[in-house]
């Protein structure tokens, strides 16, 4: 995993019309490699569309739904 | 009523104690807050002391008891609030410099349950900032005055460990009832998402946080869990599923664990613990059995993976909620810490959010499959017992004899935030002291809605452990005289 610039985490910044201080970018870089590292092993456990024998498959975001009073 | 002085009665005991007429909710009042007084110089939790409240409200519910009305157990019970929990009229920080000034018009649904059931408000105790953190500073754990009580639920589980209120309402995300509980040697559930009202305290997630009570046994706390319970329209997520009266489920359960089949994880809830932790699990799976329980290996294969889903869902969602704040260099910042979480869930991609609810929604399909087989499932609260701050307030380093070394962030949340992620109740429960004499915690978990289960089992450890009551002994010393204080981190700005 080859941690993500400070390029990078500045221009995301810039996108989000974050003001960061300087002295921060390091250090979001750092805990954005970690992230981005651990979420890798993430990949292959079906979350991006699978088109296969007839079918198709991929994982489901969870329900928030509550019942509302009157609804059941 | 025992020789101690009424603070460290239960719920349970003062609300005998009243009915008995042996004392008056004035008196239980006057003795708590002297105590509070006494004692916070070393728990350092309590943000807002407000006594005139409190006065005012133990008078109004004598005068109720005296003419015949009783608004159920905890009538007359003193509480404390974490302070992101709106109290009407009582000035409310959020541990934050970002939000000087505010007073709630109104109170959070769940503080309004407690004023109707009786309860006296004695003020509120310390959250970490916008609840974004484990350690709670300047709160200080009543065990040793030293170590941090957890969080961000800090200030509620301290004030109870230390005989300052029976209860304590507070809010849990990630893990931020139940780790306080654990460290602070005390009872505490998160219920399941829905069954209490978030409505009134501020978020700190928009998908997992709940609202939950902390007292000194498991039978208090079922009966604030009752109490704060209902549906509430102004709270998207709030069910209408049907409240039990927990308190009189437990009545009605036997006291053993005949026919409950309790399940214990196979991986990630035992890995990298402190040896006595690991000791009083094992002493804690064998009393399960000694009362009759069925256990079974059961396994939640993804939650290794709970913390990393947590951190880049809850860092995206207070990135969203600080939005304005982190935009306007005009406003006071954040904490160094809670500051570089909120900025740095403007990094996370919007893909990547979606891809750790898919993932999260893999955790919940594990908690499932688990309960088919199982009524509870038991695991450690947390890795570690309560750790002192070092150089740094907020971020301390755990290390284990097998050489694994984590910040305090993960070693006190990362077996609860399985449970968060599935929105299930967890229940901790005391479970023993370690070599130090500091708590260990245990944590039932239950199904959806299944608190009573949790509660049943709970309850009968607590009886078959038989563990001395809670009587830290770094407040405990406060009656003896004055403690000394060579603790650098100043106190609250406590506003009386």
């Amino acid at each position: 995993m080859q941690r993500p610039s400070t390029d990078i985490v500045k221009h995301l910044a810039d996108c989000a019309e974050l003001p960061l201080r300087p002295e921060s970018v390091a250090g979001h870089a750092e805990h954005l490699g970690e992230l981005l590292a651990a979420m890798e092993e993430w990949d292959g456990l079906g979350f991006s569309f699978d088109f296969d024998e007839g079918t198709f498959s991929y994982v489901q975001m969870p329900v928030q739904y509550r019942p509302r009073k009157g609804s059941e | 009523m025992n020789a101690e002085r009424p603070h460290w009665m239960t719920a349970t005991e003062a609300g005998a104690a009243l009915r008995a007429g042996e004392i008056s909710v004035r008196e239980l009042t006057e003795d708590a807050l002297a105590w509070i007084e006494e004692s916070d110089t070393v728990t350092r939790s309590w943000v807002t002391v407000t006594p005139e409240i409190a006065l005012a409200e133990a008078d109004a519910a004598d005068r109720e008891l005296a003419a015949g009305i009783d608004r159920g157990p905890l009538h007359g019970i003193g509480y404390g609030v974490k302070d992101l929990i709106e109290v009407a009229g009582v000035e409310m920080a959020v541990g934050s410099r970002a939000v000087a000034g505010f007073v709630p018009r109104g109170d959070a649904a769940a503080v309004g349950r407690l004023r109707d059931a009786g309860a006296i408000c004695l003020g509120k105790t310390v959250t970490h900032e916008f609840a974004f953190g484990s350690t709670s500073p300047p709160a200080r754990n009543p065990w040793d005055g030293v170590s941090v009580p957890g969080g961000s639920s800090g200030g509620s589980a301290a004030v109870v460990a230390a005989g300052q209120a029976p209860l304590a309402v507070g809010t849990d995300c990630c893990c931020s009832v139940r780790n306080p509980a654990a460290l602070n040697g005390i009872c505490g559930i998160r219920p399941t998402v829905g069954r209490v009202s978030n409505s009134g305290a501020v978020p700190a997630s928009l998908s997992m946080d709940t609202v939950g009570p902390l007292c000194r046994s498991v039978r208090d706390v079922a009966l604030a869990l009752t109490a704060m319970s209902a549906y509430d329209a102004t709270d998207p997520r709030s069910s209408s599923t049907a409240v039990p009266d927990f308190a009189a489920e437990l009545d009605r359960a036997p006291g053993d664990l005949d026919g409950v089949r309790v399940g214990i994880p196979e991986s990630h809830f035992f890995d990298h613990l402190e040896p006595d932790i690991a000791a009083r699990l094992d002493l804690t799976i064998d009393l399960l059995e000694d009362l009759g329980a069925e256990v079974r290996a059961v396994d939640i294969p993804r939650a290794r993976h709970a913390s990393t889903i947590f951190f880049v869902i809850v860092v995206a969602e207070q990135a969203a909620l600080q939005h304005d704040q982190l935009r306007d260099p005009e406003r006071p910042r954040l904490g160094d810490d809670v500051q570089a979480w909120a900025e740095f869930g403007n990094l996370v991609l919007a893909k990547d959010y979606v891809r750790a609810q898919q993932m999260r929604e893999l955790v919940i399909t594990d908690w499932a499959r688990a309960f088919e087989s199982v009524d509870a499932i038991l695991t450690p609260a947390t890795a570690a017992v309560a750790k002192p701050p070092l150089e740094d307030p907020v971020r301390i380093e755990v290390g284990y004899p097998d050489g694994y070394v984590e910040d305090v962030l993960q070693a006190y949340g990362r077996f609860l935030m399985p449970v968060s992620l599935a929105g299930l109740p967890g229940l901790v429960v005391p479970c023993g002291r370690d070599a130090k004499g500091l708590p260990i915690g245990a944590q039932v978990v239950a199904p959806a809605f299944r608190e009573s289960t949790a509660f049943r089992v709970g309850e009968a450890l607590e009886r078959a452990l038989d563990l001395p009551p809670v009587r830290p002994p770094a407040v405990s010393a406060v009656a003896a005289g004055p403690v000394l204080d060579n603790d650098p981190t100043p106190p609250a700005q406590v506003r009386r």
